[in-house]
């Protein structure tokens, strides 16, 4: 679906280049995330995938195409939200999903509907200036399906959401991911990155770290260690040991044995621990 | 073709919404208002002198508040993404403020001269007028990221291009006026009410067709350049 090879970017005013080699490939129906702290390189990228920025040098394929020989039937595959909601004001909800509509020209949603999915059908006729920032991130989420495309870009998708929209927004993500639809998405937001993401990339100072399934990471990258959380003397303990050789482990076994237990853990690392270790940096 | 046409009724129900229609209701009033005092021997020189500036002044700043409210909502960006192409975004926005101007011309002309014009002439003049005005209101405004600058630099093309009115009222008479592309105007639509030779219809049709060839070229290069480049900046 998204094939990029030596992908070198530099803005014309910058004295370095902001995107150095990068190399990875998104196959279709996966949810690839694109992590690192700001100003980082990921808008960029993003900006180079949709078309936006054209002077790049290397390769960036989509749909099996160099993306500077796509004429603007390109537009009509891919669907992007934008970080900051982009919406007419003075329109409503309904209105703004329909100005835009009217320029594709394949199969399209019903705009009400994707007002239902996002929770806004009641306020499909109130005018955006009314509506709260959550309101509008909703709506700038839920026009990118507009125009059913193959490919959708996030721009930190969840970010300034309620835990509960948050939540819709994820769920919505999944399912559009099943109907086999090809997800990039950029974030700093480790946990959105863990819940949805097939493969991530770590990117820092415009190269690629690593690329690897949050689950092989939590795996290669865990402490590997085993919490107990017992009861002694009255008083409420813990203790760690590492999982390898737990059944030769007298002291773990002893303890299983003569105390009370309350809780066994695995120690896994979180995704955002992976990333500080390998890249040395922290998330921001 | 169609998506040219989807975005000029989408564009027109826009500027509706934003109230441009309004505004633009309440000028005309005003201009009408203000002819009727004026002595009917006045009204052959003021008459074309104010249509004139309709679609020229009225394009050139209703084009920049079209983008800069584009801008600043930040639906230029989203725009960009679709299939709208740069081109037919200018072309939808070309036709749909002519037809503006066209309609409060019109209702100008027949309010307050209301005397049988040469009708083409005057739709041509006005037409092309249009088109000048909003592409040059275009590339102005595309070059300059807040309204204070912009609105200082306006000011700057709006004299310039207005200098052949200095012609127009007869205070100083100069074949160099006809190197400005708004001679060619005047011309045209101050013809409509009193005639033209014929050499200066052609030179007034050629010379504009011209112009806004060449600014609708330099309009594509800007919106890339200070619009989709521009938007990269953090
Ligand atoms: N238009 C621009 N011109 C010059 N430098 C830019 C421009 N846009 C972004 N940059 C720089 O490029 C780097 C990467 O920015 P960006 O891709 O926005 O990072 P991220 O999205 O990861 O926060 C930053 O150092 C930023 O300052
Ligand atoms: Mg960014």
């Amino acid at each position: 679906m998204i094939e990029v090879k030596d992908l070198m970017f530099k803005y014309p005013k910058a004295k370095e280049k902001t995107l150095k080699e990068l190399n990875f490939k998104i196959d279709k129906g996966e949810i690839f995330g694109f992590l690192g702290p700001s100003g980082a390189g990921k808008s960029t990228t993003q900006k180079i995938l949709i078309g936006i920025l054209k002077d790049y040098l290397g390769s960036v394929k989509i749909l099996g195409k160099e993306i500077i020989n796509w004429n603007t039937d390109f537009y009509e595959k891919i669907g992007v939200s934008f970080e900051l909601p982009n919406l007419y004001h003075k329109l409503t909800a309904l209105e703004n999903l329909d100005f835009v509509k009217s320029f594709y020209s394949g199969k399209k949603e019903d705009s009400k509907k994707l007002l239902e999915m996002v929770g806004l059908e009641k306020n499909a006729d109130v005018k955006v200036s009314k509506y709260s920032k959550g309101m509008k991130m909703r709506l700038n989420f839920v026009r990118a399906f507009i125009h059913n495309p193959d490919i959708v870009f996030f721009d930190e998708p969840t970010s300034g959401l309620d835990p509960l929209n948050a939540k819709n927004i994820k769920n919505i993500i999944m399912e559009k991911k099943h109907q086999g639809k090809t997800i990039f998405l950029t974030t700093h937001n480790m946990t959105v990155a863990d819940e949805l993401c097939d493969r991530v990339a770590f990117i820092v100072d415009g190269e690629i770290k690593l690329i690897d399934s949050p689950k092989k990471l939590k795996i290669e990258h865990g402490k590997r260690n085993i919490k107990v959380e017992y009861i002694d003397k009255n008083k409420f303990q813990e203790k760690d040991f590492a999982l390898k050789g737990i059944g030769y482990n007298d002291e773990y076994i002893k303890l299983l044995r003569e105390k009370e237990i309350k809780t066994i853990h695995t120690q896994e690392a979180t995704l955002e621990d992976i990333f500080v270790q390998t890249t040395g940096r922290k998330l921001l | 073709m169609i998506r040219t046409l989807k975005s000029i009724k989408g564009d027109i129900f826009l500027q509706f919404k934003y109230g441009f229609y309004l505004v633009y209701t309440i000028v005309t009033i005003m201009y009408i208002f203000l002819l009727n005092f004026l002595p009917e021997e006045a009204l052959i020189v003021i008459v074309p002198f104010i249509i004139f500036s309709d679609p020229s002044v009225l394009g050139f700043f209703f084009i920049s508040g079209l983008v800069l409210l584009e801008k600043g909502e930040g639906v230029l960006e989203y725009l960009i993404i679709t299939p709208l192409q740069v081109k037919e975004y200018i072309i939808s926005k070309l036709v749909s403020l002519t037809f503006l101007s066209l309609i409060t011309s019109i209702i100008i002309e027949f309010f307050s001269f209301g005397k049988n014009i040469n009708y083409p002439i005057f739709l041509v003049g006005i037409t092309l007028t249009s088109f000048l005005f909003i592409l040059i209101g275009f590339i102005a405004v595309s070059r300059f990221p807040t309204i204070n600058k912009y609105l200082l630099s306006s000011v700057g093309y709006i004299i310039v291009l207005c200098l052949p009115l200095i012609g127009y009222f007869g205070i100083f008479k100069s074949r160099l006026f006809y190197l400005f592309p708004t001679q060619a105007s005047l011309l045209l639509i101050s013809g409509a009410f009193k005639g033209i030779d014929t050499w200066q219809l052609i030179y007034s049709i050629l010379y504009l067709l011209v112009w806004i060839a060449a600014t609708f070229k330099i309009a594509n290069i800007s919106f890339y350049k200070y619009i989709i480049l521009k938007k990269g900046d953090n």
